[in-house]
């Protein structure tokens, strides 16, 4: 069953609640849900290195020739950018917001990459590293070029570690929250 | 007496009927003088009329001032042949003669009364009028109680305005938010302090030239208008360009600032012209040791006296409003740093549980190679260490903001 509605010429930006203990599983459930639509993923990931979690797709039956990685945390915990990820940008520090969007931006210029859904796993793992004043003009600016480019966007939220304020922003700026951890999938708004 | 037989007796007598004459005389008789006075130096009595601390006048039965002291002319500022002979008692009180007013016993009655100088302005006088006995002359004793009156005035203008203050800081510290009484706040100051408005200004920053600008924030008047300032030219006005560049140094340093039309520099004067105001009262307001802004009284009335007492009073408001200020400031400061703390400190060492136990899961599975493994603990241990470089920032942000916190503590927070 689709959770997220991401199908190819129907691009949305969605923000998925989910619980703490299952915020890997959720990653994957997102990962394959979209890539069984056709579409390609970017993961943007500040929680886990890119190689492991690569590794962990295709430990869970996921062909990961057509995800790409912007990895914020390797090079930052003093590891190197793998040799087997050519396709894949490992940025210095998780904190470099302006390199993140080169990043973003220059793998999306392709114009295949319309079919494309970006995710970010995750604002809370982000908030490690940035003050929620700067994440949230990112998540806004991201979002913004998402829609404008015509390309889906989910970012994951472990909502016990969000405070209201913030995650009410966070609302108004994605077109539909799904929250994983109390419905099982089900829509909670619809923008 | 030793004044008299000093003199020669007819020379003497001959002088002392001239000043009689001068002092004593109804017109048409010379009044007889008694036994004892016969022996004074009328020169003496003359000096003692003239240098009396107290305005004296001597007046006829029909009120008609006919000699009158140099006290009372500078008093009143009138010359003396515009006096004596020729003005009635009337013309400077504004009606009544001094019939009504004398007593006839020995007790005197003191009157406070209004007396108009030359020039229009008032003085407030304690007014002794007697008569003297069968000769239909009135004399009149004039102490000026102006400056009582005025230092009466401001001391009871200090104390409405002390009641209003005590009020107004009750209801700040039971407000939620200091915008929800400041209108109300405002409308009790412009109350009790009699002026036509009171307003309130913020500083902001121009964010291009980094100037500090005014912001109009709250304003009442004596007509009963007030709330929010909406006028858009208020909404950012340059020090400079109001022509009051003085006033921002002079509030930065936390003095109290006040300007009269009168003697005004031109670009004020312009500015005062163009609002109708007559004198100004600028108050800083300080909060947590910044310059906030500044509170404002405009007197469109002429000739308002501001005293330091009341000056003093107005300064008192202005650190009620900052303390409102301060506290909430505070309180917003501590409730972003505990919504920070929690967002960036204990709900990331949640997730970093949850990942170690991710990878705890991996290594027991043993499917997982152990270069990823090792990535994987990598990259926790820098988040670790990420969260805790957080928690020393926010620990540093708040105690670079807290003047309050001891040095000794501000250092341990920083480290």
């Amino acid at each position: 069953m689709s959770v997220l509605g991401i199908t190819p010429g129907s691009p949305r930006i969605v923000l998925l609640l989910s619980a703490a203990h299952s915020a890997r599983e959720s990653n994957l459930s997102v990962v394959r849900e979209v890539m069984a639509e056709g579409i390609g993923v970017v993961v943007v990931t500040a929680n886990q290195p890119a190689h492991p979690l690569a590794g962990y797709y295709r430990k869970n039956g996921i062909n990961t020739t057509g995800i790409r990685f912007i990895d914020m945390v390797t090079k930052y915990a003093g590891g190197d950018a793998p040799p087997d990820m050519p396709e894949s940008v490992f940025l210095s520090r998780p904190d470099d917001l302006t390199g993140l969007s080169i990043a973003i931006t220059e793998i999306l210029k392709d114009p295949v990459d319309q079919n494309t859904c970006v995710l970010v796993d995750s604002i809370n793992a982000m908030l490690i590293y940035l003050s929620s004043a700067d994440i949230l003009k990112f998540i806004h600016y991201l979002a913004s070029k998402l829609k404008i480019l015509g390309i889906s966007g989910v970012f994951i939220v472990v909502e016990s570690g969000i405070d209201p304020s913030l995650l009410s922003r966070l609302t108004a700026i994605t077109d539909s929250v799904i929250d994983t951890a109390t419905t099982k999938g089900t829509e909670t708004r619809q923008a | 007496m030793g004044l008299c037989n000093a003199r020669d007796p007819e020379t003497h007598i001959q002088k002392r009927i001239t000043k009689q004459q001068r002092l004593y005389s109804n017109g048409d008789t010379l009044i007889p003088v008694s036994g004892r006075d016969t022996c004074i130096d009328p020169d003496l009595y003359e000096s003692v009329f003239d240098a009396s601390g107290d305005g004296l006048v001597l007046a006829d039965r029909t009120s008609t001032i006919i000699r009158a002291n140099r006290r009372f002319l500078r008093m009143t500022r009138y010359g003396q042949t515009e006096v004596e002979g020729v003005m009635q008692w009337s013309q400077i009180t504004g009606g009544g003669d001094l019939a009504a007013l004398a007593v006839t016993g020995t007790a005197p009655a003191i009157r406070e009364m209004r007396l108009q100088r030359k020039d229009g302005s008032f003085i407030d006088a304690a007014v002794t009028v007697r008569t003297i006995p069968d000769r239909g002359l009135f004399i009149v004793s004039i102490l000026d109680i102006t400056g009582k009156k005025q230092v009466a005035q401001a001391l009871h203008r200090r104390d409405v305005i002390l009641e209003a203050i005590s009020t107004m800081a009750g209801r700040f510290l039971a407000a939620p938010a200091w915008e929800e009484e400041i209108v109300r706040a405002l409308r009790s100051l412009c109350t009790a302090t009699e002026v036509h408005r009171v307003y309130l200004f913020e500083n902001i920053t121009d964010p291009e030239t980094g100037e500090t600008l005014m912001k109009g924030r709250y304003e009442w008047d004596r007509e009963g208008h007030g709330g929010e300032i909406t006028t858009p030219w208020l909404k950012g006005l340059s020090y400079q360009k109001a022509g009051v560049g003085e006033w921002e140094i002079d509030l930065r340093a936390g003095k109290t600032v006040f300007a009269s039309i009168s003697d005004a520099e031109e670009t004020e004067k312009q500015n005062m012209e163009a609002l109708g105001v007559q004198s100004v009262v600028i108050v800083p307001i300080h909060v947590g040791g910044r310059w906030w802004g500044f509170i404002g009284f405009d007197e469109t009335r002429q000739g308002r006296h501001w005293t330091e007492v009341e000056i003093d009073t107005l300064g008192a408001a202005a650190g009620i409003i900052g303390s409102a200020i301060h506290r909430q400031e505070t309180e917003e400061a501590m409730l972003a740093y505990i919504t920070e703390s929690a967002l960036r400190l204990k709900n990331p060492v949640a997730l970093l549980r949850e990942n170690i136990e991710s990878i705890y899961d991996d290594i027991r599975e043993g499917s997982v190679p152990k270069e990823e493994i090792l990535a994987q603990i990598r990259v926790q241990i820098a988040a670790a260490g990420q969260i805790a470089e957080n928690l020393r920032e926010l620990n540093a942000s708040i105690a670079e903001g807290r003047r309050e916190i001891p040095e000794a503590f501000r250092i341990f927070l920083r480290r």
